[in-house]
């Protein structure tokens, strides 16, 4: 962590803090599972911004492959410290959460049966806009967990 | 006392007296997609880090009590306990039992024998951590879940419970033609009809995750096809003495719908002696009844579906599971649909690996699983 602070301190002014920061936000996005999301910010921002720099850096001085790459790998580790922690904090507040609540979660004490079928109800006025097509299964499963929370609340 | 946390992406917290398994230690992940069907289940399992399947099998959902006195050497290795056709197949010495009824866990106690059973066809000498995704009905209630994760408690490490038809779905997608422009991905836009034992499911699939309005679940599927035609032969055919079982194959071997069929004459031996049943009209009134029951249903998801999408849907109703091998399905529901007035409707069948698409759907999510998407199960 400390060697990050210090080698961050590289990156502290412009344009390397922009550069930093679409490739902190690419890091992010990958993280989250939405590499197409990812790449289109790659193409459109961070290339270019990329190009540009390597185009000045004749003139500022400051460019080299290789700080490019520590720069990469910088922010990739402080997304992957940050997720490392967010779950960590979520498993904590979930068991708090859950712990609380255990009085209603007892187990079913007989033979568990189906709930009453959805009765046939009228059309659901508001439907979804149709997702990005980079959505993925691992997504689709979050919608299904956040659907489960919000069900069970 | 047994202490199980709800949220998802939490640890369920259990405490059991007696852990199924000795504890060894763990040098693997085996990912495992199970439907747990009401008459039969399917399993694949494969190492995690590939989309591999090393082991795919389809059990009949039953396990097979040995009772007492049964002579040594009856049964194989004198077990006391058989599972699927093992324990059909020696139903005479066993105390034959089902642990699931319409899709749910109805005998905890058989059913954790069961999943033990498919533990052991999954990791053998038990040094894998065992994720499985297991798929319940579309509408399986919070007791129903609960009822299950506790059967896999000391069992099974991690666990993902997921609706069936959406399963069916993407085990049914086809994933080396996802990006080709001439393929319909079932998961951007389809309806998906599972009949299976004990429910039938229906489920619009549109590219996100389907909320509890995209799904109807019927208690009334093959179990209770089943209820009809025994019923009916009993009132045709007083004293008959066939076995459910017996009339399980004849229902698999000679459903039908639409107009009712004549003669369809089946041998039986009834009380040793061969007999003619004439099977065309009971058969043919208890599979319409089925279409009966899941028209209304397939009719109300389809008004369900958004103006925008509802064309396409409309070409891409899939019927599968058990009740996918009723003959004439397909034909008999695009035409009601069509004599409803439905634009241009085409129903299709899954095909031939009706039974193992829930499994390949739970085994795919198995595979792209988030790490914080499992439920731990810590015995």
């Amino acid at each position: 962590m400390q060697e990050i602070s210090t080698n961050a301190l590289l990156f502290s002014e412009e344009p390397w803090t922009r550069l930093a920061t679409l490739c902190r936000r690419i890091c992010v996005l990958r993280a989250q599972g939405l590499t197409a999301a990812a790449d289109q910010l790659h193409a459109s921002d961070f290339a270019p911004a990329l190009a540009a720099l390597r185009n000045q850096a004749g003139q500022i001085d400051l460019f080299d492959d290789e700080r490019v790459r520590l720069l990469q790998a910088i922010e990739q580790e402080r997304v992957a410290n940050a997720m490392l922690m967010a779950e960590l904090i979520q498993s904590l507040v979930n068991s708090a959460d859950g712990i609380a609540s255990t009085g209603a979660a007892t187990p079913a004490a007989t033979p568990a049966a189906l709930s009453t079928p959805v009765p046939f109800a009228p059309a659901n006025p508001v439907r979804r806009a149709p997702p990005p097509e980079s959505l993925s299964i691992a997504d689709l499963l979050d919608d299904m967990l956040t659907q489960s929370q919000h069900s069970e609340a | 006392m047994t202490t199980t946390l709800e949220k998802p992406a939490a640890p369920v917290v259990s405490i059991t007296p007696t852990p199924v398994r000795a504890a060894t230690p763990k040098t693997k992940i085996t990912l495992v997609g199970l439907d747990l069907g009401t008459n039969k289940s399917c399993v694949l399992a494969g190492p995690a880090g590939s989309h591999d399947i090393a082991v795919s099998k389809v059990v009949p959902s039953v396990v097979g009590y040995v009772k007492d006195g049964i002579v040594d050497g009856i049964i194989t290795g004198n077990a006391r306990i058989l599972f699927g056709d093992e324990a059909l197949r020696n139903a005479l010495h066993c105390d034959v039992v089902a642990p699931l009824e319409q899709g749910v866990i109805a005998r905890p106690e058989a059913a954790r024998d069961f999943l033990q059973h498919i533990r052991q066809l999954v990791d053998a000498p038990g040094n894998s951590e065992i994720r499985a995704v297991v798929g319940m009905p579309a509408n399986a209630d919070k007791a129903a879940r609960e009822t299950l994760r506790q059967a896999a408690i000391g069992i099974f490490d991690r666990l993902l419970l997921i609706p069936e038809p959406f399963l069916s779905a993407l085990g049914y997608r086809d994933d080396a033609r996802v990006n080709q422009p001439n393929y319909v991905d079932p998961v951007t836009n389809s309806l998906f009809i599972d009949i299976g034992g004990g429910t039938t499911d229906l489920c619009l699939v549109q590219g996100y995750f389907p909320s509890r309005d995209d799904q109807i679940c019927i208690p009334f599927a093959g179990d209770a096809v089943e209820d009809l035609i025994q019923a009916d032969l009993n009132r045709t055919y007083p004293n008959n003495g066939l076995s459910r079982l017996k009339i399980r194959e004849l229902k698999e071997a000679h459903s039908y719908v639409g107009a009712i069929r004549k003669p369809l004459d089946v041998k039986a031996i009834i009380g040793g002696k061969s007999h003619t049943l004439e099977l065309g009209e009971i058969i043919g009134r208890a599979c319409n009844t089925l279409v009966d029951k899941l028209y209304p249903a397939l009719t109300t998801l389809i008004a369900r579906a958004s103006s925008d999408s509802v064309v396409t849907l409309l070409q891409n109703i899939v019927v599968t599971g058990g009740g996918s091998q009723i003959k004439g399905i397909d034909t008999v529901l695009q035409q009601r649909l069509a004599d409803d007035g439905f634009e241009s409707p085409k129903v299709r069948l899954a095909g031939q690996d009706y039974k193992r698409y829930v499994a390949m759907g739970a085994h795919k999510a198995a595979c792209s699983a988030r790490e914080n998407q499992w439920q731990y199960l810590l015995s």
